[in-house]
């Protein structure tokens, strides 16, 4: 299951800033009326840029508790960079076009990857220790958080794996929706 | 989530119209064209007259190729909140080859609190299918749709102005609209006069429905017989109040109340206008790759064009659609309709009743974008005690299978 999120938080310490290991500015491009990539993990205090690649002008927006924005993109515009100081999920659509939708993850730990197409993410270099490992996805039933849990580390590799209770996916048809 | 829209042509044209947020006015077109082998009922259809409950049949049915119609959908975003909506339909059939299925704009601010607003105003159907979501009010699922929404496709359609005040969450949105209209008095004629159909002919803005022959021959006025629907008879503005609750992930609920407020006994130019109200339901709901619908409608339409005369018809239909997808590239559909009508008169061997039910089974193709490949099976039982005055037996069991090929734009 791709695009599911697992953040590593170190029980009874604080972790160092996220942004020492995860890219403190991310572009979300608009293309074929779809926000791509569907999801994007951030550091907090980090930014998006938000690049309309597409033919037609978009008008990006939040209502998530975490980050409320609006800003018009024309085509081959590109946004000053957006900051998001809280950690959360932020929900993003587009005014204009009711089917877009992407999510930004923005997470306090550095410790924090993105599953691939395999279901599987690798998180590199974490120090011995113990963490509690939670898991997110978009299609997870909402007002439910991913399953949680704990791994001790020992500084080798260690393999973690959950199965996530999911909502069905959107069918993937060739549609011609109208504006119904 | 929604899948990702696919098949728009976009252009930009220039800022000439409306100055906008991001200077440029953005125009796209998304439409088809249809191409139909059809196996026809053997009952005389209604669009030629006759008491068939279907959009093709004839007493020497014989299967026909034939083009069904073609739809273009524009959109053009003025500014980010402000869009224009308008879709033109072609058939060889309607009254008008090339007709206005809607034309509106619609005006919603971006918001970014839970509380979004908007308004629009023109000519629209209320929101009562849950089938018909597709480019020129078309279903993803079936060619033809349900009783209930091929009602609303060929009588209603309102010209008039909708407010809309969302609450929107990551666990359910709400939502309620109310609408202030004229131009649909004439709405209710088709099921007073013919009863339920189970047909894709929608009638444009201009369009003029055909009503059956044995009405005309009654009246003694030369056939075709045909009424308006876009017509504004009284001065009384008609309305509805629609709510829709969806609860992610579970269901969503949709409700809403019509009423024309037509004045029964107003006449303009030889139309009647038909006081209808109706109350219509529908929960939708996915589970895995299956999504179900169902809506259920009950309503009454009434005329008293003078004191020794008056029409009242009371009448009712539900469906159940269970669609499939099996993978990216194909998805069938089964649907079961039930309906019922009666028109109740001053005289008592004049009431017409009616019932019957409707099976539909569709599997559809779609190998590219720009390519729909359909075929559809429908099997309508219904007892109409007008047939009787046709000469033909009340019960029919009518039959067509359709083959289409829908071409939409790149």
């Amino acid at each position: 299951m791709a695009n599911a999120v697992v953040m590593l938080t170190p029980d009874g310490k604080a972790a160092p800033p996220a942004a020492t290991r995860l890219d403190a500015t991310k572009t979300i491009d608009q293309r074929d009326e779809t926000f791509i990539p569907l999801v994007t993990i951030l550091p907090r205090t980090g930014h998006v840029v938000f690049a309309n690649n597409d033919k037609t002008k978009h008008q990006v927006y939040s209502f998530s508790p975490i980050k409320q924005f609006e800003i018009t993109l024309a085509q081959g515009e590109r946004s000053p960079p957006l900051a998001f100081d809280k950690a959360g999920v932020a929900t993003l659509g587009c005014n204009i076009h009711d089917h877009m939708i992407a999510f930004v993850f923005v997470s306090d730990s550095p410790w924090t990857a993105q599953t691939g197409a395999d279901g599987r993410a690798v998180i590199a270099d974490v120090p011995a220790g113990s963490y509690a490992v939670q898991v997110w996805h978009p299609q997870l039933p909402p007002g439910t958080a991913g399953p949680a849990s704990g791994v001790i580390l020992a500084g080798e590799t260690t393999e973690f794996s959950t199965t996530l209770k999911l909502l069905p996916p959107p069918p993937k048809m060739h549609m011609h929706t109208g504006h119904y | 989530m929604r899948p990702r829209l696919a098949g728009r042509t976009a252009l930009t044209l220039c800022a000439i119209l409306l100055p906008s947020a991001a200077g440029a006015v953005d125009f796209s077109v998304d439409g088809y064209a249809d191409l139909r082998l059809i196996v026809p009922s053997n009952q005389v259809s209604w669009q030629n007259g006759g008491l068939g409950k279907l959009r093709f049949g004839a007493e020497d049915a014989r299967p026909d190729l034939q083009f069904a119609e073609a739809a273009v959908e524009g959109s053009v975003v003025i500014t980010p909140e402000l869009i224009g909506i308008a879709t033109v339909r072609v058939a060889e059939k309607q009254y008008s080859a090339v007709d206005l299925l809607e034309g509106y704009l619609r005006y919603r601010p971006v918001s970014t609190s839970p509380w979004r607003w908007s308004v629009r105003g023109g000519a629209f159907f209320p929101p009562v299918s849950l089938e018909n979501t597709e480019v020129g009010w078309t279903s993803p699922w079936t060619l033809t749709p349900s009783a209930i929404n091929s009602w609303l496709g060929e009588e209603v359609r309102i010209i008039g102005a909708e407010g809309t005040l969302e609450w929107r969450s990551e666990i359910r949105n709400v939502s309620l609209s109310a609408a202030i209209f004229g131009f649909n008095e004439p709405a209710g004629v088709l099921l007073a006069d013919r009863g339920w159909s189970l047909s894709d002919a929608f009638t444009g803005l201009f369009g003029r429905p055909r009503l059956p022959d044995v009405e005309a021959r009654m009246l003694q006025v030369p056939l075709p017989l045909r009424t308006q629907e876009i017509l504004q008879i009284d001065k009384q503005p008609g309305w509805y109040a629609a709510a829709a609750w969806d609860e992610t992930g579970i269901a969503k609920l949709n409700f809403i109340a019509y009423d024309n407020e037509a004045n029964p006994s107003a006449i303009y130019d030889g139309t009647i206008a038909w006081r209808t109200a109706f109350q219509d339901v529908g929960v939708s709901t996915n589970l895995g790759n299956v999504t179900l619908l169902a809506q259920g409608m009950t309503g009454q339409t009434s005329i008293r064009p003078n004191a020794f005369f008056s029409s009242d018809t009371r009448f009712s239909a539900a469906y159940l659609l269970a669609g499939w997808n099996l993978d990216d590239d194909w998805r069938i559909a089964a649907r079961f309709d039930v309906f019922a009508a009666h028109a109740h008169t001053p005289i008592a061997a004049a009431d017409t009743r009616e019932s019957g039910n409707a099976v539909t089974a569709a599997i559809n193709y779609l190998p590219t974008q720009w390519l729909r490949v359909t075929a559809e099976a429908i099997r309508v039982d219904s007892t109409r005690s007008e047939r009787a005055l046709a000469g033909i037996s009340p019960k029919a069991v009518e039959n067509q299978f359709q083959l289409s090929l829908r071409f939409y734009l790149p």
